[in-house]
C-alpha cells in the first residue's frame, strides 16, 4: 500500500522523538559518574557541597523530565551541549570525525553492495558450474571469520610484518587532507568491513536472481530470441533491484554496526571510538548526539528504502485490480 | 527432405539425469510438421509432451540431454546450431507460447515494452517510431482494443484472456514460420478459451503458419486441429488426420481417452474410464507400456514395442492389434459414438 | 420451489461480500437462492470468479454469509447458537473436497491416518482394530490398496490423492459432500475414474451431492440438476437436461456453445454465441420458465450493486 511522503516524515520525527526519550533515559539510568568524567580526579576529592554545585551547573540535579524539556530546547536551536570529556562544544568534536566514519562506513557500504551484486550476478549466470562452487565455498568461510580477528590478522601481516600498509588511524600525523595517507589509512579497515559483509548479501542476491531465473517469463524471453545474459540483465536483475534496495537500506545499521567495530580495532578516528569512548566516560551530551545520529541514519535507511522500492516496483503503486476471483476457484 | 514439412523430427530421445536415475521422457519419436497445419499432440500430464516441445525450442532445463535424434528445419540440424544461431531461430523461426499467462509475462515491464524487445531483437534495423508502429499493429493482430493506450499498461492490468493474447503477441513479432502452443487454453475459462481458439486459427490461415498445438483436452483438438498425435509414456502411440482419429481410432489408448470423455456417455453408468495409472518410466517398462492398462493386450505387447502399422496413407497408429496375427478386435468406442452421432 | 420433506439444504438470499479496505466491498455472491434434495447431485457452473466456490463455502460455514439463510436439515447454519447445539452432527454429516488435494491433505500423514482422523476425533469407534479395518474397507472402495495405507500423499499422483480425499469423506458416511473441483486438476482418464467413483459412492451412500465445476460437459453427465452461476448472481436453474438442451439465459447459451466438443466435424460447424457479461451487475428475479426450470429476468430498472 502506498503511503504519502507527509505520513512518511511524520513517521519519521515519530520515531526520532522516541529515539531521543529512549536514549535519554538509558544514559541517565546507566550506573556511573559523570562527574568523573569531566572533572576527572577531581571529582573524587570534591566535597558534597562543591558536588551539589558542579551538578547544578551541568544541570544534573533538576529532574529527568526537566533535563529532557531543557535539553530539547537548546537542540533545536542547534546547541546539544558541551563535551564532558572533551571539554568542548559536542557537535565540534563529532565533526571531523563524522567525516571519517561517512568515509569508511559510506564507501564501505557502497563497495559491498556494488561487489555483492557483481558476484551475485556471477554465480547465479553460472549457476552450478564450477565457478559458481568456488565463491560460494569460499564466501561461506570469509562470512563466518568474525571482524576483530580479520582486523588483528591483517593488520599483522601488512603492518607488523610486511610493512606495507598502516594499522591504525585515519592519515599519518599532520597528514590530514593528504588523499594518499588518507588512501593508505582506508584500505586495511575498507577491506574488513567489505569482507565482512560481502558475502551475506551477494548470497542473498545470487539466490534471488535463482528464483527469477526459474520463472516463466523467463522461458517466453528465451522463447521470443533473447541471449542468457540480456535475459539477466534487462529482466531478471531489473526485477530484484526493489528487492535489492530494499535490502540495502535495512541493512544500513549492520553495516553501521560492523564499522563501528572496525573502526575501534584500528583506532580509527570516527563515531564508532567516539561512541565507545564517551559510554566508557558517561559523556552524557556526546553519547545522545552519537545515539541518535545512528539512530536517524537507521530509521532513514529503512524508511527510504521503502520509498524507493515503491517508486520502482510499479506493482506497489496502485492496488491491483481485484476481480470477484476472491472466490478462489482458481 | 520433403518441401512439404515445415519441421521434421526424426527418432527424437530426450532424457532427464537425476539422483533417482534416468527417466526416458521422450522415447524415439518421429514427428513431422506440414506448412500450414495445426497438429495437436494430445496426451495426459507427464507423457513427456511439454519435453518435447522444449527439447524443439532448446529450452530444456540443465538435467535433461538428448539422447539421440535429428529436428530437421530448413535442411538442417538445430541440434547443430550454436547458441548465437539458435537465438536468431527463437522467436523468428520457431516461437513458442505457454500454459500460464499470468507468469509468462514480466510482471515489472510494460506489455509493450515487452513486446518491442521481441520487434528489436529480430528487427535491428528499425528505428523507435517504427518499432512502436509495429507493436500497435501486433497488438491489433491479436485483437486487443484501443492498443494505443494499452501500450503503457502493466500485464496486472490484464485479465487472463488479454495477457494470453500479449503472450501471442510477443510469439508473433517477428513473423515466425512455426508456432508451439503448449496448453495455451488450459488456464482459462471456456469462454475465453474459446476466443483465443479462434484468434489463433484466423492467426494461423493469414499468415500460413505452422501450429504444434499441445493439450490434453479433445473437445479443443477437435475444434483446431488439422492432423492429431496421441502420445503415451513418451511415444506417440497413433497419428493421424483429426477426422481419423476420432472416428476411426485404432490404439487402445486412443479408444480409452475418447471413450472417458463425458460428452460421449449419454446416460449414467456409460461413462469408461482407463484403469489404473500412468507408468513410470524411471526406466520404462518393457514392451508396449499401455499394456498394463490395455484390456486388448497381448502376450506380445509385454514382450516388445510394437511398430507403427499403416491404417491409411496419413494415419498410422503403434499396436499389435493391427498386426495380421492379431484377433479381430472392434474399437469399442465406434459404438458409443455411433449412439451419440446418432442421438 | 420443492416439497420440504425432500430437501437437506435450503439456501435463500445468500449474499457474501469480501471487504476491501474500510469503505468498499466486493459482492462474491449476490441474492442466490437454491435447494439440494436428500439423494441429488446438484452442481453449480460458472467461470472463474462467478463465487460458486464462495457459496460452497458458505455452506460449510468457512465464511459466514452476509446476508441470507442456508438451512441444513432445518438447523439454520448462519446462526452461531444453532450451530453450536449441532456441532458434532455437522462435523460428521457434512464432507467436503477441495480440488487441489496436494495442498488439502497433510503432506506429513500416512494415508490411513488421513483418512481414520475425522473418524477418531468423532470417536466412532472404540475399538482401534474395528478402525483399521474400516479404513482399510474404504481405501479399499476407492480403489487404493492394501499397501498404499503407510504411504504419504507427497508419494502418490493427483489422482490417487483425490481418492484418499474422497476416502477421507465418504467414510464419515456424510449426508452432504461438497465437492469444490474435485477433478479439475486431473487428466483426462483419471477424472473418469473419479467421477464414476463419486457417481458409485452416491448411489451406495445415497447422499446428496454439491458439486462445484467449470467441465459442463462432466456436470452434464453427473448432476441432476444444475445451477449456472454468473459474477456472483444464480442466472439459470433446472434440472439438468433441460438447462443444457434448452438454456435460456443468455449467458448460459454463450457458455454452452464456448464448450469444445470432441467431434472435429461438428465442431467446426459450430459457432459460438458471446454474451456480455457487464449487464449481469444489474439485478433481477428468477422466474420459473417452465417446472423446475428457472432463470434470471433482468429489471428493467438498473440498480447499481456494487
Amino acid at each position: 500500500m502506498k503511503i504519502s511522503y507527509r505520513r512518511r516524515i511524520l513517521i519519521f520525527l515519530l520515531s526520532v522523538f522516541c529515539l531521543s526519550v529512549l536514549v535519554f533515559a538509558m544514559s541517565r539510568l546507566a550506573p556511573g559518574d559523570p562527574l568523573v568524567s569531566y572533572y576527572g580526579d577531581r571529582a573524587e576529592r570534591m566535597s558534597p557541597e562543591e558536588k551539589d554545585r558542579a551538578m547544578e551547573r551541568l544541570g544534573l540535579n533538576e529532574s529527568m523530565v526537566v533535563q529532557y524539556v531543557k535539553w530539547v530546547k537548546n537542540a533545536v536551536s542547534g546547541d546539544f551541549g558541551m563535551s564532558f570529556k572533551y571539554k568542548q562544544d559536542v557537535m565540534k568534536v563529532i565533526e571531523g570525525r563524522l567525516v571519517n566514519t561517512l568515509i569508511l562506513g559510506g564507501v564501505g557500504f557502497i563497495l559491498t553492495f556494488l561487489l555483492a551484486l557483481l558476484l551475485g550476478i556471477l554465480c547465479a549466470f553460472h549457476e552450478n558450474s564450477w565457478l559458481d562452487r568456488i565463491i560460494c565455498k569460499v564466501g561461506t568461510i570469509t562470512s563466518c571469520i568474525p571482524e576483530f580477528w580479520l582486523s588483528l590478522v591483517l593488520i599483522l601481516i601488512f603492518s607488523v610484518n610486511l610493512r606495507l600498509l598502516p594499522g591504525s588511524g585515519a592519515y599519518a600525523l599532520g597528514q590530514s587532507s593528504s588523499i594518499s595517507s588518507r588512501l593508505t589509512h582506508l584500505i586495511l579497515p575498507m577491506v574488513v568491513v567489505v569482507m565482512s559483509h560481502l558475502w551475506y548479501y551477494a548470497y542473498m542476491i545470487r539466490n534471488k536472481l535463482l528464483e527469477e531465473i526459474r520463472q516463466d517469463y523467463v522461458l517466453l524471453a528465451k522463447a521470443k530470441g533473447m541471449s542468457r545474459r540480456r535475459i539477466m540483465y534487462q529482466h531478471c536483475v531489473r526485477n530484484i533491484m526493489p528487492a535489492f534496495i530494499s535490502i540495502m537500506a535495512i541493512s544500513l545499521p549492520h553495516i553501521v554496526e560492523g564499522t563501528y567495530i572496525v573502526e575501534m580495532v584500528f583506532s580509527y578516528p570516527g563515531i564508532g571510538t567516539l561512541s565507545f569512548e564517551s559510554a566508557k566516560y558517561h559523556d552524557y551530551n556526546m553519547l545522545m548526539v552519537l545515539c541518535l545520529i545512528t539512530g536517524i541514519v537507521v530509521i532513514f535507511g529503512n524508511i527510504t528504502g521503502q520509498a524507493i522500492s515503491e517508486a520502482i516496483d510499479p506493482r506497489m503503486k496502485e492496488p491491483e485490480i481485484m476481480e470477484v476471483a476472491a472466490d478462489g476457484s482458481r | 527432405m520433403n518441401k512439404q514439412y515445415a519441421l521434421e523430427i526424426n527418432n527424437l530421445s530426450v532424457s532427464f539425469f537425476t539422483a533417482d536415475g534416468e527417466t526416458e521422457a521422450v522415447r524415439d519419436v518421429s514427428l513431422s510438421l506440414r506448412q500450414g497445419e495445426v497438429l495437436a499432440l494430445v496426451g495426459e500430464s507427464g507423457c513427456g509432451k511439454s519435453v518435447f516441445c522444449k527439447a524443439i525450442m532448446g529450452l530444456l532445463s540443465k538435467d535433461a540431454r538428448i539422447k539421440s535424434g535429428e529436428i530437421l528445419k530448413d535442411d538442417r540440424d538445430i541440434r547443430t546450431l550454436s547458441e548465437r544461431e539458435m537465438q536468431l531461430l527463437r522467436g523468428s523461426g520457431i516461437s513458442m507460447i505457454f500454459q500460464d499467462p499470468l507468469t509468462s509475462l514480466n510482471p515489472t515491464m510494460t506489455i509493450g515494452r515487452q513486446i518491442a524487445e521481441a520487434v528489436k531483437l529480430h528487427n535491428r534495423e528499425l528505428n523507435r517510431q517504427q518499432i512502436k508502429a509495429k507493436v500497435l499493429e501486433l497488438l491489433e493482430l491479436v485483437g486487443i482494443p484501443d492498443a494505443e493506450s494499452r501500450y503503457d499498461s502493466y500485464p496486472y492490468h490484464f485479465s487472463g484472456g488479454m495477457r494470453q493474447r500479449c503472450v501471442m503477441a510477443i510469439a508473433l513479432a517477428a513473423d515466425p514460420q512455426i508456432l508451439i502452443a503448449d496448453e495455451p487454453t488450459t488456464a482459462l475459462d471456456v469462454t475465453i478459451q474459446a476466443e483465443i481458439l479462434n484468434l489463433l486459427k484466423e492467426i494461423q490461415k493469414k499468415r500460413n503458419m505452422s501450429i504444434l498445438f499441445v493439450t490434453h483436452d479433445l473437445g479443443v483438438v477437435a475444434k483446431i486441429a488439422d492432423r492429431v498425435a496421441v502420445m503415451y509414456a513418451g511415444k506417440i502411440v497413433e497419428y493421424g488426420m483429426a477426422e481419423e482419429i476420432f472416428y476411426d481410432a485404432r490404439h487402445p489408448y486412443t479408444w480409452g481417452l475418447l471413450s472417458a470423455l463425458p460428452y460421449y456417455a449419454r446416460a449414467k453408468g456409460e461413462l469408461q474410464a482407463i484403469p489404473g495409472f500412468p507408468p513410470h518410466l524411471t526406466p520404462p517398462p518393457k514392451g508396449d507400456a499401455f499394456a498394463v492398462r490395455n484390456p486388448y493386450a497381448m502376450e506380445i505387447d509385454y514382450e516388445e514395442m510394437p511398430p507403427f502399422f499403416p491404417v491409411s496413407e496419413t494415419h498410422f497408429a503403434a499396436t499389435w492389434l493391427l498386426d495380421e496375427h492379431a484377433p479381430e478386435v472392434v474399437s469399442p468406442f465406434r459404438e458409443i459414438s455411433k449412439r451419440r452421432c446418432g442421438a | 420451489m420443492m416439497e420440504n420433506k425432500d430437501i437437506l439444504v435450503d439456501v435463500q438470499g445468500l449474499t457474501h461480500q469480501f471487504p476491501m479496505g474500510k469503505k468498499k466491498s466486493i459482492k462474491a455472491v449476490h441474492h442466490v437462492s437454491f435447494q439440494i434434495r436428500r439423494d441429488e447431485i446438484f452442481s453449480l457452473v460458472g467461470e472463474s470468479g462467478s463465487g460458486k466456490s464462495t457459496v460452497a463455502r458458505c455452506l460449510m460455514n468457512i465464511y459466514e454469509p452476509t446476508e441470507g439463510t442456508i438451512r441444513y436439515d432445518g438447523i439454520n447454519l448462519c446462526d452461531k447458537k444453532e450451530r453450536e447445539q449441532h456441532k458434532t452432527r455437522l462435523q460428521r454429516e457434512r464432507q467436503i473436497i477441495f480440488q487441489d488435494s496436494a495442498s488439502a491433505l497433510n503432506q506429513r500423514m500416512k494415508t490411513k491416518d488421513i483418512v481414520a482422523e475425522p473418524l477418531r476425533i468423532q470417536h466412532i469407534f472404540s475399538e482401534k482394530e474395528e478402525l483399521d479395518q474400516y479404513v482399510r474397507q474404504q481405501l479399499e472402495m476407492v480403489g487404493l490398496e492394501e499397501n498404499y495405507l503407510n504411504r504419504r500423499p507427497s508419494e502418490l499422483s493427483g489422482g490417487q490423492r483425490q481418492r484418499i480425499a474422497i476416502a477421507r469423506a465418504f467414510g464419515m458416511k456424510p449426508r452432504l459432500l461438497v465437492a469444490d473441483e474435485p477433478i479439475a486438476s486431473l487428466d483426462v482418464s483419471i477424472q473418469a475414474q473419479v467421477i464414476k467413483l463419486f457417481q458409485h459412492l452416491q448411489e451406495e451412500h445415497d447422499c446428496a451431492i454439491l458439486f462445484i465445476a467449470h467441465d459442463l460437459s462432466m456436470v452434464r453427465y453427473l448432476s441432476d440438476r444444475v445451477g449456472v452461476m454468473c459474477k456472483g448472481h444464480l442466472v439459470e436453474m433446472g434440472e439438468t437436461e433441460k438447462i443444457f438442451q434448452n438454456p435460456l439465459h443468455s449467458y448460459t447459451k454463450s457458455l454452452l456453445s464456448a464448450i469444445p466438443v470432441p467431434d472435429p466435424a461438428l465442431e467446426k460447424k459450430r459457432s459460438s454465441v458471446t454474451y456480455d457479461a457487464a449487464s449481469i451487475w444489474n439485478t433481477g428475479i428468477m422466474v420459473e420458465a417452465e417446472e423446475g426450470h428457472w432463470v434470471m429476468q433482468e429489471e428493467a430498472d438498473h440498480e447499481n450493486l456494487i
